[in-house]
Parts: structure tokens; C-alpha cells; sequence
């Protein structure tokens, strides 16, 4: 098994592994390398804001210092950090021995040291972005930022945001389709819920911020004028973007940490968690609300009353989900018997500190005090207490109760606890004052203060408290280190937990269980305390090795039952070349040599095409013996497979980027200055009305390639017609987009209008492409009567294609022809 | 995965309604429905209105079908039905609430120390920038507030 699952030996096997262990703990170190950045960033703000009219840093470093925090512990720490965990940590959790897809696991990773670098390298050059992590326009827009800062920060963040819609699609597959059999999903451990939840949020509240990113990159690169109201466009159009990402953010940096919680607690408590389906209605209604709440923090732009009372009442209710997990915590200690060991402390810091973060966002939520609060540094406090409570307590908790798994080695809790009172009181020492000098009327964000202002004593005290807290975390890596090194060997459960984690030797194998378990209980290990053993003994499922196949058992949603066995790929440097030209194309855009985006783009198809191709071989296998009696197909023969349901939440997070389009074009249509536009869209509609027939034609004929009974002669020839209605649809579309369209940089309407064109050609590309692929497979004898993935993947994004050309032909056309 | 999205549909159906309401809002400051009258009320608010209980009237009637439909496979996600139903028919009274209670179209002058959003003249020759982008001149107290921070001064 461990030769089966490991990586390789030598920098082959270390740059080549997709082994979710490997790139979970990746992940995980390498953000905390990102936070130790972000902290000493930290530092330097506070060094310079100890005292008034310091002279340590000038504006324009303390500019990029400011930004850099923020954006290096948003999008650098808490987001990778939690896709870490959750590659490391689902499938023991789950009962399986990989994520669904290890590949772009992999590939989310290198995207997201490659992006991450070119941040952080930024702040070495000063070239670092400048214009606070939210990159308002027109402070982030070209005439205001003229250097490359904000571009960095758009390039650098989009790429690493590539690597967290390919986790949000993994975890959501994984969760859904790879646990053990008999794993219901009313069984399911609540860090699991909380994940898939958390990615759901993930695959629809980053579109927004992606889109956001690419119309300010056009705009800053080719001056189309999305945000200069000056020429029909709208810089709160890019507040609405942002936000619309941001404040779901916090519930997705949140939810993950509070998943810890829920499984942690109860294990202190020594009891199970109460509330099991309450908090996962807490959570699911966190998740939507979450979503109707972006413009609370715009309450100060001048929004009409009414809407502040819209999103005021939202803003007010997301507090009762949040106080059910906070009570079903409390009743879950209060009906256990908690024992106050390390990881417990930090979750009682986390309540302590949470808690007040959560007030003072009630307090926020309410709209004349926020206008007394907004840009100070109480609001910096606030969202300090909500993350670092929310977050980094829960996480340093999970850390402790999760280390012995990594590591096979104990804890060494003195140590551990002097780390935890030096981070809980200078947290609170900084954030307490930051709250008090806010109310004052300190603003964020400024570089320096006069003394006559008062606020000195708060700030040097702030400053003090923050460097405790560096203390405190540099302790905590200590701990880490020491335990890793000189820790004493730990027994298989060392905190007597029920979850499937458990069951398994310590620090945990490649291939996690050399069986896979039947579960029938919340807490399998409670349930069986033998498990680990009996499933270490190959007495579960997939037991046997086969042809050195990596294999792990896919299962309904719902009832956990086992519906076919997944063939998982192997070792390969294709996520790694891939992410490479993805870079390229990133790079060439930041350097401004446009020329070379294209070109790297061709590339990136190219090793998609290849990876593709190498996912399945091409022979049915028909039913294969799983243990216990039971036979199943491959996922390549069975309907429902992974690579399905990766399609169908891929078109969800690209339907999401679409919407948020839409919703731009209709927001500047309606509300900003300068329209009508000058000049409209070319009225006529008859190229526009072909393509659409064509596609449409053409779906019919996706639907019949993909029919059941469809012979693979039949099959290759309804492709064949949906290969040329694409090229048809493809070549009037990029007339109608080079010819009709005023120039781009004219008015917000115009470049609007081009991009909803050019993102529908490109979809109609991508459609011809997976098509190609779909013959390509028929060709090459890898499609059959059982394996029709491939022309089902085609025909699904060929009905994508087909829905956005006829809203971006509607929504363009109709307007012109009114007019 | 239709028992899953059964599960937040009383959220997803918030979600929409939610939607409709911010979008009208928007739509009716833009063409200036305050400004018309239809009896006591304005169009704005008259729409409005009529979105918000034909919301929460459709929210009530997906809660009404969800509790009084047959178990399914996972009686957690049955629960889960029932009670997101309810949840959004209370989440849609509440955030629902400001069409009846607050101004329509009206905002509030901030005094804005730093930054620039979008120079725009002013009619008394100062530079100002408009504090609501989205308000007009007849229906949204286009407050203009002096701004400290201009172009030239970035060089």
C-alpha cells in the first residue's frame, strides 16, 4: 500500500506527489510561513504607530505595510490554511484514502506558492500593492496608483484565488461522493459539514472578486472604464464586487475554524456534541445570509435609507445562527466532563475572545453607530477580534489536538500553555486599546498622529501587546519544533476521540487505511474501539491491492451506500507544469507583455488536454471485488462519477462569475452617472440570432450523443455537428465582437458589452474544445457504452455556452434594438 | 442533491427574494418612482410592497408544502427542509421590514475626510465629489461634499 501511495523518492517524487497528506501539510507550512510575514508586517505597523510622529517608516512603506498585512493573512494564510487542513484532514475523516481529485490538489498548490511569491517578492522590490486590501477605486485605479503596486496585487490574488476554486470543487466532491460505506450523510462528522458548506460559500462568493480583479487589471492595462464615473462607469461598482466577495470571506475563514470547534470541544468535554443537526442549520443559514450582507460595509457611501435597512435587518439576524453553535457549545461543555487540557484553553480564548468580536459586530450592524465608527481604528479592532477569535484560537486548538496525527509524536503542554497566555494577552492588550483609541476618533490606516490628539498611551500600549503576541507565536512554533524532534512517541488515540481519524497508526500513513471501514455510528472509534486494528488487518473494504491502483470507495450522497470503486491518479509533474504556465500567463500580463498571454494560455490547454487524457485508460473493467462480498464497476463506468460532479460545481462558480457580470453591467446601467451611453451596440440581430440557432440545433444533438442506448457511430456523428455549429456560433461571435461593439475604452458600456461577448466566445471555445476531446477519446477507443464521461463533460459545457450566448445576446441586442 | 438543495430552500428562496427587493429599490430610485403618486403612496413604495408579500407569501407556502410532505430517504434533511423554510419566512419579514418603514430613496451627507471618489463639479465652482453616486437631483438629495484630497496632488 505504501509503495502504491507514497510519493517517490528524490525531487521527482517530492515536485511529482498529489498525495493529499503531502499536499495538505504543504499547504499548512507554507501558510504559516506567509502568517510568520504577515505578523513581522504587523510588527512594523505597530512599531510605527507607538508613538506620535514617528519617523521609522514613511508613508508610502507604511502604505504597502498596511496592505500586505491584510492581503498576506487573507488570501496567504487563513484561506490556504484551512484548504491544508482540509486536504490533510477529510478524507481520514471520511474513511477514504485521497480527495477526490489529488491532481488539481496539487495544482491548487503550486498556483498558490507561485501567486503568493509574487506578493511577497513585491514588498522586496517596493513594488508591493498600496492601496489597502480592499484596493478601493479610483485610490487602486491608474491615475491614482500609477505603478505596477495594484497590478501585483490583482495578478498575485487572482492566481492564488485559481487555487481556491480548485479546492472549493475537491472538497465539495469529496465530501459528497468519497466517504466510507454506511456513512450517511446524517452521520457525517460535523467538520465535514462545516467544509462542505464552507467550500459551497467558497465556489460562489470568489467569482465575484475574480471578476472584480479582471475589470480593474482591464482598466488599469487598456483604460476600459469600469470605475471612472467620468465615462459611465462607477467606483462603488467595484466596492459591490469586492464586498460581495469580502464579507462572505469572513464566514468562510470563520466556518472552517468553528468546524474545529465542534470536533475538538466535545472530545475535551469528554461527551458528544449536542445540537448535532441544529448547528448544522446554524451553518447552512450562516452560508446564505452570509451572502446578503456586503453592504454593510459600504453603509457610509451614501446608500439610500432604505437599502441600509435592507441589509441593517440581515446584518442583525446572521446573529442568531451564530449564537446557536455558541450555546450548543456551552450546552455540549456543560452536559460533558471538560478537562482544561491545551487545546481546550485555546477554545475557551476563542470563546472569550469571539464573543466580543460578535458584539462589536452587533454594534457595527447598526447604521448610525457604524457612521460613528466607520474608518477607525475600532473597525480594525473588530474585524481583529472576529478573525483572530474566529480563526487563529480555533485553529491554534485544532493545531494541539491535531499535531500527535502529523507528527506520531505527544504534546508538551507547559510549553504549549505559556504560548497560549502570552498570545490571549497581548491580543487583547493590543485589540482592547485599538477599540478605545477608535472611539476616540483615530482613523485606520494613518501612518502617524500628533500628540495633541491623545492617543499615545493607547498606541504605545497596542504596540507593547503586539509584540507579546509575537512572543506568544514564536513560542507556539517552538512547541512545534520541540515536539517534532524531541516529542515522546504517542499511542494511536491520544485524546480517546470517536472519529475515523483515530483509526488509524500515528503519524498517519500514505494511504491512510490499509482497508476502508463500514460505518454505523457517529463516532466509529467509540463505536469499535478494535477498528483500527480489524481495519489495519485489511478487514474493511478494498483491502486487497490490484495492479497497484490507487484506489478508495465512491458512495451515494445521501446514504453513504458504495456505488463504485474510484481509480485515483498517480505521482505525475503535470499539476506542477501546469501551474507553471498558468504563471506564465499571470507573469506576462503583470510585465505587460501581452503578447506572451496568449501563448501561455494555448499551453495551459495543452496540459489540461494532456491531464485529461491521462485520467482514465481505456478499458472496461466491468465489476470488480471491493471486500465483503460486494462487486462494483470503476467511477469510469458508473453514472455520477467525480469527474461529473467537478463539471457541474465548476459551471456553478463560472455561472456565479457570469451573474456577477450581469449584475455589473445592469448596476451601471441603472445607477451610475454618464448614461445612456453614447453609442450602442450595432442593432442588428441576425448574427447573433444564427449563433444561437446553430448552438441550440446543436444541443439537441448533445443530448442524443449522450443518450443511453446511443451507438459510439452515433455518438461520434452528433458531435461532429455540435463540433461545427461551435465553430459556426464561435466565428459570428468574434465578427460581432470585433465589428459591432464601440471601442472598449470609449465608455463603461462599451468595455462592459466586450467583455460579456468575449466571455462568451471563450465559452464557446472551451465548449469546442471539450467537444474535440470527446472525439479525440471515441478515436483513440477510450469512450464505450459504459464510459461516456467525456462526451457527457462536453455536451454539459456545450449547454453552458449555449445559456450565457443567449443572456449576453439578450441582454446587448434588445437594449440597441429599443433604442 | 435535490433532498441537499431542498434542505436551504427556504434560504435560496430568501435569497431570491432578498434580491428582488434590493434590485426594485434600485431600479426605482434610478427612474424616480418616488416622485409618482398612486393614491396615498408612492409607486416606489407600492411596489415594493407588493414584492415583499408576494415573497414572503410564496416563502410561506414552500414552509406550508414542506411540512406537510412525505418523509424522504434522511430525516435530518427533512428537518433541515422544514426548518430553513421557516427561517426564511422569518428572515424575509424581518429584512423585508424597512419597505414599510424607512424613506425610500433618501440618504444622509457624510462628512468624508480622506480619499476621492470620483471628481465631479460642483454648481457653486468648488470641486466636490458626490457622496451618493446612486442618488439623483429630484429623488436622492444628491449631497455633494467638499473633498480634501484632489488629483493634482498625487503629481
Amino acid at each position: 500500500m505504501h509503495a502504491i501511495w507514497d510519493r517517490g523518492p528524490g525531487l521527482r517524487g517530492a515536485l511529482g506527489t498529489v498525495n493529499h497528506s503531502d499536499v495538505g501539510r504543504r499547504f499548512i507550512i507554507t501558510a504559516f510561513v506567509f502568517f510568520c510575514i504577515g505578523r513581522v508586517l504587523a510588527m512594523l505597523i505597530r512599531t510605527q504607530l507607538a508613538t506620535p510622529g514617528s519617523a521609522f517608516v514613511g508613508p508610502a512603506i507604511y502604505n504597502q505595510l498596511f496592505t500586505m498585512h491584510g492581503s498576506i493573512m487573507m488570501f496567504l494564510f487563513a484561506i490556504p490554511m484551512i484548504e491544508g487542513l482540509a486536504f490533510y484532514m477529510l478524507p481520514k475523516l471520511l474513511g477514504a484514502r485521497d480527495m477526490a481529485f489529488p491532481r488539481l490538489s496539487a495544482f491548487g498548490y503550486w498556483c498558490y506558492l507561485f501567486g503568493g511569491t509574487i506578493l511577497v517578492l513585491s514588498l522586496f522590490f517596493g513594488v508591493a500593492p498600496d492601496s489597502g486590501w480592499f484596493m478601493y477605486t479610483p485610490l487602486s485605479s491608474k491615475p491614482f496608483t500609477p505603478g505596477i503596486n495594484a497590478d501585483v496585487w490583482l495578478i498575485g490574488v487572482t492566481f492564488v484565488e485559481v487555487s481556491a476554486m480548485a479546492a472549493a470543487i475537491e472538497i465539495m466532491v469529496s465530501v459528497l461522493k468519497l466517504r466510507a460505506p454506511g456513512l450517511r450523510i446524517d452521520r457525517m462528522p460535523l467538520f465535514a459539514w462545516y467544509l462542505l458548506v464552507t467550500a459551497l460559500m467558497m465556489l460562489i462568493g470568489f467569482p465575484p472578486l475574480i471578476l472584480g480583479s479582471i475589470l480593474l487589471e482591464l482598466e488599469r492595462a487598456f483604460d476600459w472604464p469600469f470605475f471612472d464615473p467620468n465615462r459611465g462607469g462607477d467606483p462603488l461598482l467595484w466596492q459591490h464586487l469586492f464586498w460581495l466577495f469580502g464579507h462572505p470571506e469572513v464566514y468562510i475563514i470563520f466556518l472552517p475554524a468553528a468546524g474545529v470547534v465542534s470536533t475538538v470541544l466535545p472530545v475535551m468535554a469528554r461527551t458528544r456534541i449536542i445540537g448535532y443537526g441544529w448547528i448544522i442549520a446554524a451553518i447552512l443559514a450562516l452560508a446564505i445570509l452570509s451572502f446578503g450582507l456586503w453592504v454593510h460595509h459600504m453603509f457610509t457611501t451614501g446608500i439610500p435609507h432604505m437599502a441600509l435597512g435592507f441589509f441593517s435587518a440581515a446584518s442583525a439576524l446572521v446573529a442568531i445562527p451564530t449564537g446557536i453553535q455558541i450555546f450548543a457549545w456551552i450546552g455540549t461543555i456543560w452536559a460533558g466532563r471538560p478537562e482544561l487540557k491545551l487545546p481546550m484553553l485555546h477554545i475557551l480564548g476563542f470563546f472569550v475572545v469571539f464573543i466580543i468580536g460578535g458584539l462589536t459586530g452587533v454594534m457595527l450592524a447598526m447604521v448610525p453607530f457604524n457612521w460613528q465608527a466607520h474608518d477607525t481604528a475600532f473597525v480594525t479592532a473588530h474585524l481583529h477580534y472576529v478573525l483572530v477569535g474566529g480563526f487563529v484560537f480555533p485553529m491554534l486548538a485544532g493545531a494541539v489536538y491535531w499535531l500527535p496525527h502529523f507528527t506520531g509524536r505527544q504534546p508538551i503542554e507547559r510549553l504549549g500553555k505559556a504560548a497560549f497566555w502570552l498570545i490571549f494577552i497581548g491580543f487583547n492588550l493590543t485589540f482592547l486599546m485599538m477599540h478605545m483609541v477608535g472611539l476616540l476618533g483615530q482613523p485606520r490606516r494613518i501612518y502617524s498622529y500628533p500628540e495633541a490628539m491623545g492617543w499615545t498611551w493607547y498606541n504605545l500600549l497596542a504596540s507593547f501587546g503586539s509584540f507579546i503576541m509575537a512572543f506568544g507565536f514564536a513560542l507556539f512554533a517552538l512547541d512545534v519544533a520541540l515536539q517534532i524532534w524531541l516529542g515522546r512517541h504517542t499511542q494511536r488515540n491520544p485524546w480517546r476521540a470517536g472519529t475515523l481519524e483515530w483509526a488509524m497508526p500515528l503519524p498517519a500513513p500514505s494511504y491512510n487505511f490499509a482497508s476502508l471501514p463500514s460505518v454505523s455510528d457517529f463516532e466509529p472509534v467509540t463505536d469499535d474501539p478494535q477498528l483500527a486494528l480489524k481495519l489495519a488487518c485489511g478487514e474493511g473494504f478494498l483491502g486487497e491491492p490490484r495492479h497497484g491502483w490507487r484506489e478508495t470507495m465512491g458512495s451515494h450522497m445521501l446514504t453513504g451506500r458504495p456505488e463504485y470503486i474510484v481509480l485515483l491518479p498517480g505521482n505525475t509533474l503535470l499539476p506542477l507544469l501546469t501551474a507553471v504556465m498558468t504563471g506564465g500567463f499571470f507573469v506576462s500580463i503583470l510585465a505587460g507583455v501581452y503578447a506572451l498571454a496568449p501563448v501561455f494560455l494555448v499551453a495551459v490547454a495543452i496540459c489540461a488536454w494532456r491531464w485529461a487524457w491521462t485520467t482514465t485508460n481505456g478499458k472496461n473493467f466491468g465489476l470488480l471485488d471491493a471486500g465483503h462480498e460486494l462487486a462494483l464497476p470503476v467511477h469510469a463506468e458508473a453514472p455520477g462519477s467525480p469527474g461529473h460532479w467537478g463539471s457541474v460545481f465548476a459551471i456553478v462558480a463560472d455561472g456565479t462569475l457570469f451573474a456577477t457580470l450581469v449584475f455589473g453591467y445592469a448596476y451601471l446601467w441603472t445607477i451610475a452617472g454618464g448614461w445612456p451611453p453614447p453609442a450602442l451596440i450595432a442593432a442588428s440581430p441576425i448574427g447573433g440570432i444564427v449563433a444561437l440557432a446553430v448552438l441550440a440545433g446543436a444541443s439537441l444533438a448533445a443530448r442524443k450523443a449522450t443518450a443511453v442506448r446511443a451507438t459510439l457511430t452515433e455518438r461520434r456523428r452528433f458531435l461532429w455537428m455540435m463540433t461545427g455549429a461551435q465553430v459556426v456560433a464561435l466565428a459570428l461571435l468574434i465578427h460581432e465582437t470585433a465589428t459591432a461593439i464601440p471601442p472598449p475604452s470609449s465608455h463603461a458600456y462599451a468595455a462592459t458589452v466586450m467583455v460579456l461577448f468575449v466571455y462568451a466566445a471563450f465559452h464557446v471555445a472551451l465548449a469546442l474544445l471539450l467537444t474535440g476531446f470527446a472525439l479525440a477519446r471515441i478515436r483513440a477507443g477510450f469512450v464505450s457504452d459504459q464510459r461516456t464521461v467525456d462526451v457527457r463533460v462536453a455536451a454539459m459545457w456545450h449547454g453552458y455556452a449555449l445559456a450565457v450566448t443567449a443572456v449576453v445576446l439578450l441582454a446587448t441586442k434588445v437594449p440597441a434594438m429599443l433604442a | 442533491m435535490s433532498a441537499l438543495l431542498r434542505a436551504i430552500g427556504g434560504w435560496l428562496a430568501w435569497a431570491v427574494g432578498f434580491s428582488i427587493l434590493y434590485g426594485l429599490h434600485g431600479v426605482a430610485c434610478a427612474l424616480g418612482w418616488p416622485a409618482i403618486r398612486i393614491g396615498p403612496v408612492d409607486l416606489q413604495r407600492l411596489v415594493l410592497a407588493f414584492a415583499w408579500i408576494v415573497s414572503v407569501g410564496s416563502i410561506a407556502a414552500w414552509t406550508w408544502l414542506q411540512w406537510r410532505a412525505a418523509p424522504g430517504k434522511i430525516a435530518l434533511l427533512d428537518w433541515l427542509a422544514r426548518g430553513s423554510a421557516a427561517a426564511g419566512l422569518f428572515a424575509m419579514v424581518i429584512s423585508g421590514l424597512p419597505v414599510v418603514l424607512s424613506a425610500p430613496c433618501g440618504t444622509d451627507a457624510v462628512p468624508w475626510s480622506r480619499g476621492t471618489i470620483g471628481m465631479v463639479g460642483c454648481s457653486n465652482g468648488t470641486r466636490c465629489r458626490p457622496a451618493a453616486p446612486s442618488a439623483t437631483p429630484e429623488h436622492g438629495e444628491a449631497l455633494a461634499v467638499r473633498d480634501m484630497v484632489f488629483p493634482e496632488e498625487f503629481g
